[in-house]
């Protein structure tokens, strides 16, 4: 309650990688609950699936049980490892949530990484019910189980696919002001968005950049759109 | 509320981004949310033990009734902490009887306690202070779709509690020792007052681990709900934007039309490599890297391009570009730590490479010594290991002949002629057993020095009667040697002593049969 920070914080959930052609990576590191969430939806597919083949395999007697045994066991330890390495790192729990995994520098993972961390499941589940890797979660920066930090790896929310922006239309005009990437992003992000805010949210926002633009209000709002539209490519 | 003040990212996140940012939060400020979150918890924990003292059964569910007032305290830290002023002790206690007493206190404990999105709804109750009609408006605008989110994450906490009890309660059964004899059932058992107790105690310590979390995770769907719906994100970024572009006008913008030039005319610096510089322009030598990095080199041409060029505007960027801040070749040869900023260069004399030598010559004569050490070593052990030397030790000791002898005793009297008559004399004495010891270590010694039997150290009474009845072939002999055996074990070992006659002619005969040598040693 006493403790003011002297440094500002800036939190946020990103993980930030370099690849080695020096382009940043931003990636949404996931957190418990969607985890939580996922690991949930998994163990009733998992079940599901093997309370269907119980019933089909009972069937055939006690061999039929022992082919079940082999299911459990296959289902227990290699279920998650084999869609995080053939099906883009995500278990259809984890793509329902828009999880998946990946090792912690950016890479798909590989075998090594998606066994040992699927291994380590029982380490995680220690001392039950996954205490320990809920506390290791909430201890770590990147949300990594004790398996996680084991293997390299991390969860993470996978990108949309980017979409073309749908711009309000009008007139394009070019800025009076060079802009950098954030900024042109900013603008091309207003226009898109002015529809989904009420007009007056539209014009305060517009009119923090009234000085620059010289208009205010609606005609200010209008302005920065058409500056948007010339950035997205629309021809004067 | 000042946004440019708040000290997380207001990126457009998807809802369980936002409860990840709640973790963080609660996270990087600990130490004061769980104080302001112990400072009230705790304290009604005990109280409410004492109340229900005698039904401690209730105690768990009256504190699980007034969590919606537990949380309060820790949203109270968050929102401040969040806008760059976390408050302080007396800050915190004024506002406490206000967070527990006002603000729906009633309601929340009453009609809204069953409310599923509580973290989410709590925001608007506790910090936008609405009430009513305008609060249910409020709380519909902002409800869809973070409202589904906040149930999610209330399911998701629930049944993280109860697992963390359930993982406390297995941590303490493992870490029990074997010698208390503990059920891990025994662990859940409530029927006593002390096992009430515990779990009560656990339950506090999971919902303890849980709820400010879970309160924060509340907190930040509802500011990402906002952030979407009032274009946060955009109000931060133009309010930048508008701060980067204001001072100087456009001073400032010509000066980022420069900057961008100057950008412009780094990029061909690829195309000049592969022309290859001029030999015709010799390189300043001030520039002394240039030798070294072919980037510098690049750098170089280009200025030295430019420099010759027949504008003026070029000339003057070739007179920018030799200012220090834009001299951006530097060749750094030594390894350093990336927080050190530190740029001065270690001494750069070239290393004596003698010292590495002599260290190496030295490290070489150690690892031979060693080399040398282990084999000498290895040798010794071996030596002694082997039954080699067992065997050595045994012909040395045979060698010796007499004093291998059976019994305690060595011999103290020599096996000579006499014999015979000292162990008469022994026995006449009364030392029946000592009388026939000397006449059997006699018998022994004789049979080793003067028929060569290899009689052991380890051989028995019956060994060495066998090893004579294969070796020697005088039945006279062995009839004697028979006879002193059994004579010798009655008395050794089963304490009966011979008739006289039998011990007398013993002694008697002896001479005859070894006493011929007066070779035997002394």
């Amino acid at each position: 309650m006493s403790t003011r920070s002297p440094t500002p914080v800036f939190l946020d959930t990103l993980r930030h990688v370099e690849t080695p052609e020096g382009i940043e990576l931003s990636l949404r590191v996931a957190g418990p609950v969607a985890r939580v969430l996922a690991w949930s939806m998994d163990s009733l597919i998992r079940y599901g699936a093997l309370w269907v083949l119980l019933m089909v395999l009972a069937m055939l007697g006690e061999g039929g049980m022992g082919l079940w045994l082999i299911a459990l066991f296959l289902t227990e330890w290699f279920y998650p490892a084999l869609f995080e390495v053939y099906a883009g790192g995500a278990t259809p729990g984890k793509k329902a949530l828009g999880l998946k995994v990946i090792h912690a520098n950016g890479t798909p993972v590989d075998w090594p990484g998606a066994l040992i961390r699927n291994l380590l499941r029982a380490v995680d589940f220690l001392p039950l019910l996954y205490g320990f890797g809920l506390v290791a979660m909430l201890c770590n920066r990147n949300f990594q189980r004790l398996g996680d930090l084991a293997a390299g790896t991390m969860v993470i929310y996978r990108d949309p696919a980017a979409a073309m922006p749908q711009l309000p239309p009008g007139r394009a005009l070019p800025p009076p002001f060079p802009l950098n990437t954030a900024e042109q992003q900013l603008l091309i992000d207003f226009a898109e968005r002015s529809t989904t805010l009420n007009p007056e949210r539209q014009a305060e926002l517009a009119d923090l950049l009234a000085r620059q633009t010289g208009l205010y209000g609606v005609a200010g709002v209008e302005r920065l759109c058409a500056h948007a539209r010339w950035l997205a490519g629309e021809p004067t | 509320m000042p946004l440019e003040t708040i000290a997380a990212e207001l990126r457009r996140r998807n809802a369980w981004e936002a409860t990840d940012l709640g973790m963080v939060m609660v996270r990087q400020w600990l130490g004061s949310i769980y104080a302001a979150w112990f400072t009230v918890a705790l304290p009604l924990f005990m109280l409410l033990h004492l109340v229900c003292w005698g039904h401690w059964w209730l105690a768990p569910w009256l504190m699980w009734w007034l969590k919606p007032l537990l949380d309060r305290p820790p949203l109270y830290i968050l929102s401040y902490a969040l806008f760059g002023d976390p408050p302080d002790r007396r800050q915190f206690w004024r506002a406490l009887p206000g967070l527990l007493l006002r603000r729906q206190a009633f309601a929340a404990l009453t009609w809204r306690r069953l409310d599923v999105a509580r973290s989410f709804t709590l925001p608007v109750t506790q910090l936008e202070g609405l009430a009513g009609k305008v609060r249910r408006q409020r709380l519909r605008d902002l409800s869809y779709p973070s409202r589904g989110a906040a149930i999610w994450l209330t399911v998701v906490g629930l049944h993280l509690e109860i697992a963390l009890d359930f993982a406390l309660i297995a941590l303490v059964w493992m870490l029990t020792p074997d010698f208390i004899a503990l059920e891990f059932f025994d662990l859940l058992d409530d029927s006593s007052q002390w096992g009430q107790l515990w779990l009560n105690v656990v339950g506090f310590c999971g919902l303890s681990l849980v709820e400010p979390f879970y309160v924060a995770a509340g907190f930040t769907l509802y500011l990402n709900r906002r952030a979407w719906l009032e274009a946060w994100d955009l109000e931060l970024g133009f309010r930048k934007m508008a701060a980067r572009l204001a001072p100087a006008g456009r001073v400032a913008a010509g000066l980022a039309m420069l900057a961008l030039g100057l950008g412009l005319l780094m990029i061909p610096l690829e195309n000049f490599a592969a022309e290859a510089p001029s030999r015709s322009n010799p390189p300043p030598p001030a520039i002394e890297e240039s030798l070294m990095n072919p980037l510098c080199e690049q750098r170089r041409v280009r200025e030295v391009e430019l420099a010759q060029a027949g504008s003026s505007i070029k000339q003057a960027l070739a007179e920018t570009l030799k200012e220090p801040e834009l001299h951006v070749c530097q060749v750094q040869e030594r390894w350093r730590w990336r927080d050190d900023n530190s740029t001065e260069s270690p001494p750069r004399s070239p290393p004596d490479p003698r010292p590495g030598q002599w260290f190496a010559a030295t490290i070489e004569l150690l690892l031979w010594l060693a080399v040398g050490l282990f084999i000498a070593v290895a040798g010794w052990w071996l030596w002694r290991r082997t039954p080699r030397a067992f065997t050595r030790a045994r012909q040395r000791a045979a060698q010796s002949g007499p004093r291998l002898v059976q019994g305690r005793n060595e011999i103290t009297i020599p096996p000579d002629a006499g014999l015979g008559d000292t162990a008469w004399r022994l026995w006449t004495e009364g030392q029946p057993r000592e009388a026939l010891r000397l006449l059997y270590q006699g018998s022994l010694a004789g049979l080793a020095a003067q028929h060569g039997l290899p009689v052991r150290s380890s051989a028995t009474e019956d060994d060495c009667l066998r090893l004579a009845v294969a070796q020697l072939a005088n039945p006279e002999l062995l009839g004697f040697l028979r006879r002193l055996t059994r004579a010798w074990q009655a008395i050794a070992y089963a304490h009966r002593i011979p008739d006289e006659a039998d011990a007398r002619s013993l002694c008697l005969e002896w001479p005859r049969h070894f006493a011929a040598a007066g070779a035997l040693p002394a």
